[in-house]
């Protein structure tokens, strides 16, 4: 579904991950101004002492040279060298200029305080912003050294990284220099805190997604490195700091994560190894850093350590680039393409900074820019988690409803075709049971009222006396079989046997009645209860009116799903002829409902049997 | 026996009122006092008139006779009402016993049945016919009872009476009744007569507490 909303939507996208890495680039080209400070102003001769005494040493200076250099002194806590440098009397307006400061330092000229240090004791404070301290001309004058104490917790710093240059100059650097060494980080600082939190937060809605959690977890420990080092670090030693560094480079691994899971590649296995090796990397390089500033041997661990971290993250950034390039032929989109694009410059920027490191002059810039261009992929890996959470959440959204909508037509449809099987269902059944009814009045009332009407005209009035009552046993079977309440063999059988009861006794006869309580229990169709007890009725009028016997045993039993009723007498048998219309209409009655009629007549008694198959989509037991 | 029993009828086919009057007539002990059509007619008869039993229809030209049987029963308990009816199991049967009538009687019972059946309804003995038991039956179970006022629980029917409903119900004689209960004929009609009461009694208490809720009466009733 492609509407101009989205057009537009991926066209922002696009051109936002292309940009990213571009602008990125551009904006450390603008930021990162050179030194304008001359080369000349640089200090390039002084005295030095390894001193922990908070005021400058009066003895033990020596010269500082090729051969002789400051070295760390292992028995006390940190660091501490005092310089005594002699102020050029060429410079006006002279101040110190220190621009890349990291450590604490204190400055005295003529037993005055310049720069106030923070409390000198472990862990140090670790200074950032660069440091200008006007020197004021007065003291220039009078021929005084000034003294700089330069502590720091890991190793020892050359004096030559440090200018005295006239104030404007040196406060023109700083200012400028603050920017890619204090609020460049700090800005980056905040942009991965806030990513790191919101994918947090995702992850938290999305447990499933573990590409969620390493993102977020990775990008925080970088944020919480940089926070460190720009607050002024004093939570760990130096080493541990250092150590850090390395350790933040696991974002590494969420990129592989990233990228396995965005191309849809399979590599759990790569993928577990990877995130174990990392692991247990950092925890030593950590655990050497701990004790590498009171121990040479942990200081060693910590450097070797240090180097195969660097090895493999090194390796690992080329695993994800080449990965990267044939992930990116597979697919060919905007996103994809930005991706590499942003790893490209990774790769680049970290040639640079190499080279950097190493000291080829051509190299222009300040700082290491690692630490500002490899936020963008992370930014661009963080874009797009949350927006695919968007997408998926509206994707979701839009399933909810459309799925509302599918149910609500479902229900609608179901209820109108439910309404009108309801009503085809009703009309069927009342036209079947209307049919019935007809049916019955019919062959039984209409036959009889007929036969009474004959019997009438010729005068016959017992006969016709019996024909209507006749009639009107049968008309009270309808009834029975279509009162809504009596609708189970054993209700209807109830209301014949009161009934019959009565005219039994009068006549003479005893009954027996075994009706077995599971075959009442089956409730029948009305016309097949009412075929049941016309056949019943007959069988007991014949067996008064003919048998001349005077008991009867009526039986109704369930047996191999078949329901057996059967009247048994005691009188003679049948006579042939006598009975014959009466057995006639049973045996058509017994058919209708698919019933077989027996008659067994054994050592003069007569029994009459219907076997009724219990076919159970007719029936309903109660 | 040897007193006359004096009959009422009210019914509005003339050869069956006819036909009724003549099979009871042929019976030395019954007298019919009068034999009506309406019940305007009836109204005016029974004033003059002291029956001991009543033969009634329900539907007649002026109405249904149901009013008439409960103002009847309620003014004159011991002269029993007994409906005259084709089939003796339709819902009319029901209302006109929860009226106040005794029993029912089949319209073309023969005489002798005729004969039978005021006797017995004048011993105390009523013929519950399956349908009514299972009507009484569903009306006094207490699983389908929803709240009931008190005074039907009063006249809540005993285990034995239960019983016997449960076999008429299954559509047994008094005889057979009796037999499966170990009691005799006289018991079982004694047992029935107590049915009847409680459920004229009850469903006149029942019409009355609906009347009640509906504030068709005054509560200083």
């Amino acid at each position: 579904m492609i509407t101009a909303h989205s057009v537009w939507h991926k066209l922002f996208f696009a051109a936002l991950y292309l940009a990213a890495p571009l602008v990125a680039l551009a904006l450390l080209y603008q930021l990162d101004q050179p030194y304008e400070t001359p080369e000349s102003y640089r200090i390039t001769s002084a005295d030095w002492v390894v001193s922990m005494t908070n005021d400058p040493p009066t003895n033990g200076w020596k010269p500082l040279n090729e051969t002789s250099r400051p070295q760390r002194d292992r028995s006390a806590p940190f660091t501490s060298v005092w310089f005594r440098v002699q102020i050029p009397k060429n410079v006006e307006k002279p101040a110190l200029l220190i621009p890349y400061p990291r450590g604490n330092y204190d400055i005295r000229l003529d037993g005055e305080r310049l720069f106030v240090p923070k409390p000198m004791r472990r862990p140090l404070h670790f200074r950032k912003r660069p440091i200008v301290v006007p020197l004021g001309t007065s003291a220039v004058a009078t021929g005084e050294p000034l003294y700089i104490r330069v502590a720091r917790q890991a190793s020892y710093t050359e004096i030559r990284y440090l200018y005295i240059a006239p104030v404007d100059l040196a406060l023109r650097d700083a200012n400028e220099q603050l920017v890619m060494q204090y609020y460049a980080p700090i800005a980056v600082l905040v942009l991965m805190t806030t990513l790191g939190l919101a994918v947090a937060m995702m992850f938290f809605l999305r447990r499933q997604q573990a590409a969620y959690g390493w993102y977020a977890l990775t990008i925080l420990l970088w944020g919480f490195h940089t926070a460190h080092a720009v607050s002024g670090g004093v939570l760990f030693n130096h080493f541990f700091w250092y150590g850090l560094n390395y350790v933040s480079l696991s974002w590494l691994v969420t990129e592989l994560y990233f990228i396995n899971h965005y191309f849809e590649i399979r590599a759990p296995r790569l993928e577990r190894y990877v995130l174990m090796i990392t692991a247990g990397l950092s925890a030593l390089l950590l655990g050497a850093a701990t004790f590498a500033l009171d121990s040479v041997r942990f200081e060693s661990y910590y450097y070797t350590m240090a180097t195969v971290a660097s090895l493999w993250f090194m390796a690992l950034a080329f695993v994800i680039t080449g990965r990267y390039f044939v992930a990116v032929r597979k697919r060919w989109d905007f996103d994809s393409v930005s991706l590499w694009l942003a790893s490209a410059v990774v790769i680049g920027v970290g040639i640079r900074d190499l080279l950097y490191e190493f000291g080829v002059p051509q190299i222009p810039g300040t700082v290491y820019y690692l630490q500002f261009v490899a936020i963008v992929p992370l930014l661009l890996f963080g874009i797009q988690l949350i927006r695919r959470f968007a997408d998926e959440s509206r994707k979701a959204e839009q399933l909810n409803t459309e799925l509302q909508r599918l149910v609500a037509s479902r229900t609608a449809d179901l209820e109108l075709t439910s309404r009108r099987l309801t009503k085809e269902e009703r009309r069927r059944v009342l036209a079947e049971e209307r049919s019935r009814l007809m049916r019955d009045m019919h062959d039984g009332l209409g036959g009889q009222l007929v036969h009474a009407l004959a019997l009438s005209e010729q005068g016959k009035d017992r006969d016709l006396e019996r024909s209507l009552r006749l009639a009107l046993d049968d008309l009270r079977l309808i009834v029975d079989s279509l009162s809504p309440s009596e609708n189970s063999l054993q209700d209807l059988l109830a209301s014949y046997r009161h009934r019959v009861s009565k005219m039994l006794q009068r006549s003479g006869f005893t009954v027996d009645w075994m009706l077995e309580d599971c075959a009442t229990q089956i409730a029948l169709k009305p016309n097949t209860a009412l075929s049941i007890l016309r056949i019943m009725q007959e069988a007991v009028t014949n067996a008064v009116r003919h048998s001349s016997g005077d008991h009867l045993l009526i039986k109704l039993c369930e047996t191999d799903e078949q329901l057996q009723l059967s009247v048994t007498d005691n009188g003679c048998g049948i006579e042939a002829g006598v009975a014959e219309r009466g057995l006639r209409n049973m045996r058509v009655r017994a058919d209708e409902i698919g019933a077989q009629l027996d008659i067994l007549t054994r050592s003069g008694k007569t029994e009459i049997r219907v076997s009724l198959p219990l076919d159970f989509q007719d029936v309903t037991v109660i | 026996m040897s007193e006359i029993i004096d009959v009422f009828i009210l019914e509005d086919d003339v050869p069956t009122r006819q036909s009724l009057q003549r099979r009871l007539d042929a019976d030395a002990g019954f007298s019919v006092i009068a034999a009506v059509g309406t019940i305007a007619q009836a109204r005016t008869a029974l004033g003059a008139h002291k029956p001991d039993v009543l033969l009634v229809d329900l539907q007649l030209p002026d109405g249904n006779a149901t009013a008439l049987i409960r103002e009847h029963t309620t003014n004159t308990p011991d002269a029993p009402v007994l409906v005259i009816s084709v089939f003796g199991d339709e819902e009319r049967v029901i209302a006109a016993i929860e009226a106040g009538a005794r029993g029912y009687l089949l319209k073309d019972d023969s005489g002798e049945e005729l004969v039978d059946s005021i006797h017995r309804v004048r011993n105390g003995e009523s013929p519950i016919s399956p349908a009514i038991a299972r009507h009484l039956i569903r009306r006094y179970q207490p699983a389908v009872m929803q709240k009931p006022p008190a005074e039907t629980l009063e006249h809540a029917l005993s285990d034995r009476e239960m019983e016997v409903l449960r076999l008429a119900s299954k559509g047994l004689t008094y005889q057979e009744t009796a037999q499966a209960l170990g009691v005799t004929v006289n018991t079982v009609g004694t047992y029935t007569r107590r049915i009847y009461t409680k459920l004229e009694v009850s469903s006149r208490a029942q019409a009355l507490f609906e009347a009640r809720q509906l504030g068709l009466m005054g509560s200083d009733e």
